[in-house]
């Protein structure tokens, strides 16, 4: 199965300064529907990454392919077959919320017929039905964003590119915004890549993650694999007297470390799995509060990955393979 | 005591027919404090009371003992970092932040050495001689806060300050929040981001249509909502065993099970007992893979206490 | 009873085809311009002057009623060369108003608001949106120019009869190709300053500025350097020259025919260029 993206050694100057450096990916599954998230430090080149793949520069060698059309050559292909939503405030003023729609589905090929008919589904899904006949103009910010939205998906693309879609907005809608970026992945079958700094959206979101700094790639994982695969790792927050802990699991081979106010992280050993943990914590006389099986946040694999830490907690523990930083440069899964 | 707090008191604010602010009391202590509230419910209000950009209808303010009344003193010891994102088109980073510090009447040595400062502590030294206008969105938040922070304020008021920041800059602006918290000093800045609330806030304000809804410390709020009952997730793998099991406690008063059935969502009234009863579950042989607190942070709060919105 | 779940579907239905997406643009411009009401007057009051024209043709075919007309009427009747070059000039300044009028809301509002992006993440070129708005203008334009200049022409052939028609075909050709050349023209310099100039009066004054500044900076040129070739710069005599040689009428005094079609294709050049330069979906700061 052809991937969503495809890049092989993609260079790319502006001006004088070569912003993409040597890109060499291979990202989603043409057809599945899968969320990609695209993170990195300002200046990494993320941005320009997006705009390369949309066509709007020409790579100065190497290539890069969506849904195995070239970017640059076959653009118009490319181009019929995504979505974009801009990260900048991007609409129409004077246009209602249903014209605009129309026209932005017409320019996708629809025809006219159906082209309105997608306006009206598409502004209901975003929850934009009731203010659908008033001009963009007068839309909060909020709003505006459900609209760039519903643009980038109202032609029924087999991609659609994100770039920082909750920028601005409230917690609620902050939490429309993400429901509807999984029902398109899950429920619609669309490849997305999210372009966010807020890690835990794509937390939330991505199965897979992809990390730049300075122009090219430095870590590449599966985050659905490195969910099934961290038994081995513990979260642990307990309340009591918590200081023989360290010790007690130490005897039966776990590491621990505390990161205070009760909180621990474990290394579990092959032999000791989570019953061994309860059974510690009650003898201690320790009641616990909260428990959870976690590797590494995506904020510290970021960390890691551009450069301002060293090792990840769950790097340090022995006998352990360490799987998804060793996942092969073309990214398969 | 009260010379060391920002105070509202009884404050309302207008504009014509349009709510700004109604009947607004608060003390906000030293420390960092989130403002959070869904757009337009006063936040920007709020802080432009603080700051003496505007004069309440009724009510009084006084910022660490001053009265926003008297510009000249308040001025000094508050800086503010508005979410606007404008600068004028000729400046560039280091004049954007000099022409500010120029007003306050330092020499001009002293100007560019705190200039300098703040934008170091910012990370933009590197940038500071091209135009603001140049900037990347992250970078002309950076230098807003820099211009915020250049004359050493008592009172750092933030709109939105971590908006638009990669995570690095992210970390690194939140480190020095805490640093200014630690110097008795107060942080008031307004986020959407509810997990970094959590994470950084000393004091949380929620506010909706105008009004104050909760204030004070996160856990503090919560005991506070006592209709509430504590949610917990479990992961377990015996789930309606679990659940028949758990129902004979009497402070548990809903259990939901996951699709999966690998999961209970369980409300409890009292959280030391539950902890107590999984325990004895667990030892019985029964296994908990996770126990998760569902609701104390400050996304349940703001899901309890504002909410609304969610289709 | 049944319960349906009806939500968003994809849309997995037939594309059109690039033409037909080329007029999307037009299409949706002119309904918007056919809602003002400013836009139909002056497009009504465009067309008085051809119907007019028209009662002049049928005029002067019609020997019997001419034979009643006062003597100096009967020159005006005369279909030839000069008949025509009046009727274009009319409707060139028609041509003219209606572009100020249109043309700065159609790429101001994009350009205001960012849309271009939009535009360009679909298989959209920047030639193709440039193509679709001076369709759109060209469309309205035609609409007052060609259109009713090929009229009045197959209106004179046929109360004619072929004979004149074999006399007088070049002016029917040049009737067409002069006014193509002027809707060139007009449309670029309003594309390009609406791109320019956020505010619609002000790029429309500033259409009509372009043509007016030029024609006064060709006569100080003259005349303070004792040259002719300073109406080279000014596109409207340069266009007047085009279209009297072609209608056979005589041409004023000054740079011969070519110059001024090198002149203008020049200038056609540069504002196709300045204008492809503020279309970037993507600004690059070095």
């Amino acid at each position: 199965m052809p991937s969503a993206i495809e890049t092989d050694n993609l260079r790319l100057m502006l001006g004088r300064r070569e912003i993409l450096r040597g890109i060499s990916c291979r990202l989603g599954v043409s057809g599945a529907g899968k969320a990609i998230g695209l993170l990195g430090p300002n200046g990494a080149g993320k941005s320009t990454l997006i705009q390369t793949l949309l066509g709007f520069h020409r790579p100065l060698s190497g290539s890069a392919r969506i849904l195995g059309f070239d970017c640059h050559r076959q653009a118009r292909e490319v181009r019929s077959r995504i979505g974009y939503m801009p990260e900048s405030d991007s609409f129409i003023a004077n246009m209602t919320a249903v014209s605009f729609l129309r026209l932005m589905g017409e320019l996708s090929g629809m025809p006219g017929e159906a082209a309105l008919e997608k306006a009206h589904e598409v502004l209901f899904h975003v929850g934009l039905g009731e203010a659908r006949y008033r001009t963009l103009g007068t839309y909060s910010l909020g709003m505006k964003q459900m609209a760039k939205l519903a643009q980038a998906i109202v032609h029924g693309p087999e991609l659609v590119i994100l770039d920082e879609p909750t920028n601005g907005l409230d917690p609620s809608a902050r939490l429309r915004m993400l429901k509807l970026v999984r029902e398109m992945k899950e429920d619609h079958g669309m490849s997305v890549v999210l372009c966010s700094h807020l890690l835990r959206d794509v937390e939330e979101v991505c199965d897979e993650v992809v990390i730049m700094k300075d122009g090219l790639i430095v870590h590449q994982s599966n985050l659905e694999e490195e969910r099934r695969s961290n038994r081995r790792f513990a979260e642990l927050e307990v309340s009591g007297d918590d200081s023989l802990l360290a010790e007690r699991l130490g005897a039966l081979g776990a590491e621990a470390v505390s990161e205070g106010g009760g909180r621990w992280r474990i290394v579990l050993p092959p032999g000791l799995d989570v019953a061994g943990l309860w059974q510690v914590t009650a003898r201690l006389g320790l009641n616990v509060r909260k428990l959870t099986h976690r590797r590494d946040s995506l904020e510290e694999i970021f960390m890691k990955a551009v450069g301002h830490l060293q090792r990840t907690p769950g790097d340090a523990s022995p006998g352990v393979q360490p799987q998804a930083e060793e996942v092969t440069a073309d990214g398969r899964l | 005591m009260t010379g060391a707090e920002v105070i509202f008191e009884d404050v309302s604010k207008f504009y014509g027919e349009v709510l700004g602010v109604n009947k607004v009391t608060l003390h906000i202590p030293p420390g960092i404090t989130s403002l959070v509230g869904p757009n337009g419910s006063g936040k920007t209000t709020l802080m432009n009371l603080m700051t003496g950009l505007i004069h309440p209808d009724r009510g009084s303010i006084s910022v660490l003992g001053l009265s926003p009344r008297d510009p000249e003193h308040l001025m000094r010891i508050s800086g503010y970092a508005t979410q606007f994102d404008s600068a004028p088109r000729w400046a560039t980073g280091m004049e954007f932040v000099t022409t500010g510090l120029t007003l306050y009447g330092y020499s001009s040595t002293e100007v560019r050495e705190r200039a300098w400062q703040a934008l170091e502590q910012v990370g933009l030294t590197e940038a500071a001689g091209r135009k603001v206008a140049g900037y990347s969105k992250g970078m002309r938040q950076r230098v807003r806060l820099a211009q915020a922070i250049a004359h050493d304020p008592q009172v750092l008021v933030l709109d939105e300050p971590l908006n638009g920041l990669d995570p690095l800059v992210r970390a690194d602006t939140i480190n020095l929040f805490r640093h200014y918290a630690s110097q008795g000093r107060h942080v008031i800045l307004s986020s959407h981001v509810l997990q970094e609330v959590d994470l950084i806030s000393d004091q949380v304000i929620l506010i909706a249509n105008g009004m104050i809804v909760a204030e004070g410390e996160i856990r503090g709020v919560r005991d506070e909502i006592s209709e509430h009952p504590s949610q917990f997730i479990l992961r377990c793998r015996d789930a309606s065993r679990i659940a028949s099991m758990l129902f004979c406690e009497d402070h548990v008063t809903e259990i939901k099970m996951n699709d999966d059935r690998l999961g209970l969502l369980v409300m409890t009234r009292n959280r030391e007992e539950f902890s107590r009863a999984l325990t004895r579950i667990a030892l019985a042989g029964h296994v908990i893979d996770g126990v998760i607190p569902a609701d104390e942070n400050v996304d349940a709060l703001y899901e309890y206490l504002i909410g609304g919105g969610r289709s | 009873m049944a319960v349906y779940k009806r939500g968003y579907q994809r849309y997995q239905g037939p594309l059109t085809t690039h033409w037909q997406r080329l007029l999307v643009l037009p299409r949706f411009a002119w309904q918007r311009l056919f809602q003002q009401r400013l836009v139909v007057i002056l497009l009504i009051g465009s067309l008085i002057w051809p119907l007019l024209c028209a009662g002049f043709v049928y005029l002067s075919n019609r020997l019997d009623l001419l034979q009643s007309l006062p003597g100096d009427l009967k020159h005006m009747v005369d279909i030839s060369g000069k008949f025509f070059l009046v009727f274009m000039n009319v409707q060139s300044v028609f041509a003219l108003l209606l572009a100020a009028m249109t043309g700065p809301g159609l790429i101001a509002p994009d350009l205001a608001n960012n849309a271009l992006p939009l535009y360009f993440s679909r298989p959209l070129t920047r030639v193709d949106y440039v193509a679709a708005r001076m369709a759109t203008l060209a469309g309205l334009l035609s609409f007052i120019t060609w259109v009713p200049g090929m009229a009045l022409f197959f209106m004179q052939t046929g109360m004619a009869g072929g004979t004149w028609f074999l006399n007088n075909w070049r002016l029917g050709a040049g009737v067409f190709c002069g006014f193509i050349l002027w809707i060139a023209v007009v449309s670029l310099v309003a594309l390009a300053s609406s791109a320019y100039v956020k505010w619609r009066i002000i790029a429309g004054g500033l259409v009509l500025g372009f043509f007016f500044l030029l024609a006064g900076v060709a006569q100080m040129v003259n005349a303070v350097l004792r040259v002719d070739w300073g109406s080279l710069l000014d596109p409207v005599r340069s266009m007047y020259t085009i279209w009297s040689s072609m209608l056979g009428v005589a041409p004023p005094d000054g740079p011969g025919v070519w110059s001024c079609v090198s002149v203008l294709a020049a200038l056609a050049f540069l504002l196709g260029l300045i204008l492809e330069r503020k279309l970037r979906p993507v600004e690059v700061i070095s």
